[in-house]
């Protein structure tokens, strides 16, 4: 019997049925109930379960989707720094997106200015801001310096993000002829402090760089380290012994210690030249090696030389600082001005003549955070023991300390230059270690 | 599987007689002022559906009746408290299963859906068809309340399978289920009997 009989059977049965109720019904009696009993509620269900759960399961689901969204394009991920001498900070989602952009200090200001940047990625925005420093002419010179700095709370995560900027940078200058040093570090949980205060005005990518130097080094502090250049931090870390690997290039080191060499060697070009035109303009007490070499002082012309051999003959510039050390000890300067123990002493025209890294800035201390270039701004002093570090801003262009006794060694070493030359950086070294011994 | 139920569905529709089982809910308001013409015309309407159902639940001719006149009077006695639904005949199924599980607590008496022991007057005798009553048997038999349901309710009243469900509070796709699976219960008795 199929289906259908089995129904219609069923409804023949059912039609056939008496049924004869209707005056029953009526005859009997019925009393008004004021409410509805058990019997005759009316449940009201609004919504069956199954709809209240398919609801309730495309909530969750869109809760859950809503929430994936910000945790993974709106929550903050990681941070970066770029500190050439603008400093920048961007901000990233997890998805390496940028989602903040700021300018740390005025210089930066006309970097990011209208720049868009919300939703793209950290490559491209990282590349419009090459491009917009190299047209400010903050990297146009290959002693230039660019800091990456790269934080994020998994250290994984930031080691990730450090590599991969990493590669974006080099591979953006690698067909270029100046392409500057590249230096790019991690900023671990316990690198970030609130304890400096932000009137310093410096990003947090070059103060983790100071942190490090200053955990090694008691001498030095916060106040004097921050007007540095990057360049001068690295050489300070480099001479701590901080592990540098990750941080720099073998390459791009040696290219700070040689862009230190040939400024000096420039700056002793320039001295001599200026000398034999009683042109003073690039002299500067702080000077690093200066052109000695034709200088009719032949202390300053040893040397010089001496620090020239050393320098070519050793890359590590701690080597080339002890052996200058030793032979500024053996110079001896009257001259030498009590500074307080601070080993970089901005008025300090003392130079410290005792490496082949030599900065050769002429302007002060604060000009140091101007981009290299023709400026020297960027080179470092020269990598001696911090403790045997004579005023390493001795490229301020401290002509008012010509009133200085290193200039009166320097006129007493100099025969005919007129410009700082080694022996200015000898006695001012002198000076120093005197300082040094007395503080 | 319910796209299939549905053709299922409008094939077999074909071969019930189609009583559009509609029932104008202004007619409760109508019985509450005891209007008796509109308690007619909502007998008339509702009697063969009601009694199915009230078989469904008891399993005999003459307790069907007499819930079905319990359900009827009860209802005229809530009819102005009935607030309007949409659903009608859900509300008249509902009082009729309260009133018969009320019955059954006060006979102290549990019994099972699933129970196969009916009462002693069971036999249709006024089913004159022998088929008819062997299958109306049978389905009382063997199938479970809400399966009982379903079937006659299916049987009887022209209603589809979405307001059958509507109307004892299944979900159409249990209703279905349980529709196939009682044709199939039925059919292997009957096969089993042959």
């Amino acid at each position: 019997m199929d289906d259908k009989a089995i129904i219609r059977h069923l409804s023949n049965a059912i039609e056939e049925a008496p049924i004869d109720l209707l005056n029953k019904i009526k005859q009997q009696p019925k009393a008004k109930m004021l409410k509805h009993d058990e019997i005759t509620r009316q449940d009201k269900k609004s919504m069956p379960n199954r709809l209240f759960f398919a609801m309730a399961s495309m909530a969750a689901i869109f809760l859950f989707a809503f929430f994936n969204y910000q945790f993974q394009y709106r929550i903050p991920d990681s941070v970066v720094f770029i500190d050439v001498n603008p400093s920048i900070k961007l901000v990233t989602n997890r998805k390496e997106q940028i989602i903040g952009l700021e300018a740390l200090n005025q210089d930066a200001q006309s970097i990011i200015s209208n720049l868009e940047y919300k939703g793209l990625d950290v490559d491209l925005i990282t590349q419009k801001i090459l491009n917009r420093l190299i047209e400010k002419g903050y990297l146009n010179n290959k002693n230039d310096v660019i800091l990456v700095s790269v934080y994020n709370k998994d250290e994984l995560r930031s080691q990730k993000l450090q590599q991969h900027l990493k590669n974006d940078i080099y591979s953006f200058f690698e067909i270029s002829e100046n392409a500057p040093v590249i230096i790019t570090q991690i900023i671990k949980r316990s690198d970030v402090n609130n304890e400096q205060p932000d009137e310093d005005e410096i990003s947090e990518g070059k103060r983790v760089l100071i942190n490090k130097i200053l955990m090694l080094n008691d001498n030095l502090s916060m106040d004097v380290l921050k007007s540095k250049s990057i360049q001068e931090l690295i050489i300070y870390a480099k001479d701590l012994d901080i592990d540098m690997s990750q941080m720099i290039h073998d390459a791009d080191l040696q290219k700070i210690y040689e862009s230190i060499t040939s400024e000096n060697e420039r700056d002793d070009d320039g001295d001599n030249k200026n000398s034999n035109n009683g042109d003073d303009d690039d002299i500067s007490d702080d000077e690093g090696v200066n052109d000695s070499d034709d200088s009719g002082n032949k202390n300053n012309d040893e040397v010089d030389e001496s620090n020239d051999n050393e320098n070519s003959n050793s890359d590590d510039g701690r080597d080339v600082i002890d052996k200058e050390d030793e032979e500024m000890s053996d110079i001896e300067n009257d001259h030498s001005e009590n500074e307080d123990d601070e080993v970089y002493d901005k008025n300090d025209d003392s130079q410290d003549n005792s490496t082949d890294i030599e900065t050769d800035n002429h302007k002060d201390d604060a000009d140091l955070s101007k981009p290299s270039g023709s400026d020297d701004t960027n080179s470092v002093k020269p990598a001696i023991k911090p403790e045997t570090y004579a005023d390493d801003n001795n490229n301020e262009a401290d002509e008012s300390d010509d009133g200085n006794a290193d200039d009166d060694a320097d006129r007493e070493n100099s025969s005919g230059n007129s410009s700082n030359d080694t022996e200015n950086e000898i006695d001012s070294n002198n000076e120093n270690d005197t300082e040094s011994t007395e503080n | 599987m319910l796209l299939f139920s549905f053709v299922i569905e409008d094939q077999e529709q074909e071969l019930v007689d189609e009583k559009a089982l509609y029932i104008d809910e202004n007619l409760f308001k109508k019985i509450a002022v005891n209007d008796m013409n509109a308690f007619d015309e909502f007998y008339r309407i509702t009697e063969r559906t009601l009694y199915a159902f009230t078989l469904s639940l008891v399993k005999n001719h003459e307790g069907a009746l007499d819930l079905m006149q319990d359900t009827y009077v009860k209802m005229m006695s809530a009819a102005h408290l009935y607030k309007p639904m949409g659903k009608p005949l859900a509300w008249i199924f509902t009082i009729a299963k309260n009133l018969h599980l009320s019955n059954l607590r006060k006979v102290k008496r549990i019994v099972k859906i699933e129970d196969n022991d009916m009462a002693d007057d069971i036999r249709f005798s006024y089913v004159s068809d022998p088929e008819d009553r062997i299958v109306l048997e049978a389905s009382l038999r063997r199938l479970s309340e809400e399966e009982r349901q379903i079937i006659l309710l299916y049987a009887v009243s022209g209603m589809k399978h979405r307001e059958i469900a509507q109307s004892i509070g299944l979900s159409l796709s249990t209703t279905l289920s349980k529709y196939h699976r009682a044709l199939k219960k039925i059919r292997n008795y009957l096969e089993g009997e042959k």
